[in-house]
């Protein structure tokens, strides 16, 4: 298992400014932490904004109420860095870019694991929206209202986005697959 | 036989159909093998998205350089300025009035920079690091202000163009430092995560 639990009293270290229990924390949630990185932006520089990510985590822990909650409240900074990212990159760009080649070649960055190989590059191929739906509602299990508030689309369109991409999924995996 | 379309079959794991269609979808699951073996094969997408991630291989080489990072934000917490810096990041955090937010930051981003780079040592990342936490809460303040499109109201065009010419200001010494040392490998890594980003968005807002 590449993730790990992360237990409460290294969250309470880290909050209390201990690099050790902090260190403990990025090494059990990197792994899901860049995976949600790397499908939502899957540009080159995927590893700086997962260090963007864990410098402000360092800066907000204090400020968590329960670290309990930590879990969840990582993936919320996590997705407001990323989606800021992309909203940066699109503004620059004038349109919604592919992933980059990186993102479409993930053996480079990811330790060997299978079929999941398989599902990387199935979900790199997805159009723009349907991978971010499908990763925030199938991977990182938000509900649709909430997908539709932090992409700006409207619960319909995160429903019918989610199946798009889910039967592209399928259509990609069974292609390589044969 | 018409087939039932994956999107469809989709919807249906959601509970998403209404009734007349649910019954439809369901009625042909019950002759229709093909179509069962579909429905299977798009539960093992979902099923595959919600196992744990494969591990990722340059996390131990991406946690050195987190740590140089975190090393230098911890070095100046002691110091009147950065205390400073804090309570002012908590300040924007907790207050909905946005529109003093982006020009105060700036303010805050500048000053730490005036203070602490001085009276940093030459290969000592405290003061960039001080300013580079404020350049985060100013770039997150003003990409807030972009996506709300609220940067249209008046107040906030002119705070952002007084945090702008602050900036420039600040811009001009980080570039001095690094004509005097330019071989210096953690300034010029500092360098490139520094201001450039929110300069290029403030110059967007304000043009």
């Amino acid at each position: 298992m590449a993730t790990n639990r992360v237990a409460p009293a290294d969250v309470i270290g880290a909050q209390d400014r201990d690099p050790e229990a902090f260190r403990r924390v990025y090494f059990a949630t990197a792994d899901r932490i860049h995976r949600l990185a790397r499908w939502l932006l899957g540009t080159a520089d995927v590893d700086d904004v997962v260090q963007d990510i864990y410098v402000r985590a360092w800066d907000r822990l204090p400020e968590l109420q329960e670290p309990a909650a930590f879990p969840g409240w990582l993936r919320q900074l996590a997705l407001s860095v990323i989606l800021r990212r992309r909203e940066r990159e699109r503004r620059r760009s004038g349109h919604e870019a592919p992933l980059a080649a990186a993102a479409r070649e993930p053996q480079g960055g990811i330790a060997p694991g299978g079929l999941r190989l398989d599902l990387e590059r199935a979900v790199a191929r997805l159009p723009e929206k349907a991978r971010q739906v499908f990763v925030l509602y199938d991977v990182e299990g938000h509900r649709h209202k909430e997908i539709a508030d932090l992409l700006g689309i409207s619960h319909h369109t995160s429903r019918s986005q989610l199946h798009r991409a889910r039967a592209l999924l399928k259509k990609f995996l069974t292609e390589e697959g044969s | 036989m018409t087939h039932i379309p994956d999107d469809v079959l989709s919807a249906w794991l959601e509970d998403e159909l209404g009734e007349d269609q649910r019954a439809r979808v369901e009625d042909h699951l019950e002759v229709c093998r093909g179509c069962r073996g579909e429905l299977a094969a798009l539960r093992g997408v979902i099923r595959r998205a919600r196992e744990a991630p494969p591990e990722w291989a340059g996390k131990t080489a991406s946690w050195s350089a987190l740590e140089t990072r975190l090393e230098g934000r911890r070095r100046p917490e002691t110091t009147e300025g950065s205390n400073a810096l804090a309570r002012r990041s908590h300040q924007s955090r907790s207050s909905a009035r946005w529109g003093w937010s982006a020009g105060g930051l700036a303010a805050a981003a500048i000053i730490a920079f005036m203070v602490f780079f001085p009276r940093s040592d030459p290969g000592t990342t405290a003061g960039f690091e001080v300013l580079l936490a404020a350049d985060s809460q100013v770039a997150e303040e003003v990409e807030t202000l972009l996506v709300r499109k609220q940067w249209e109201a008046p107040e906030v065009r002119h705070a952002i163009a007084d945090g702008n010419r602050q900036i420039d200001e600040g811009m001009r010494a980080l570039r001095k430092a690094l004509e005097e040392r330019p071989e210096d490998p953690i300034l010029a890594d500092l360098a490139r995560r520094s201001t450039s980003h929110r300069v290029d968005l403030l110059r967007e807002v304000t043009r």
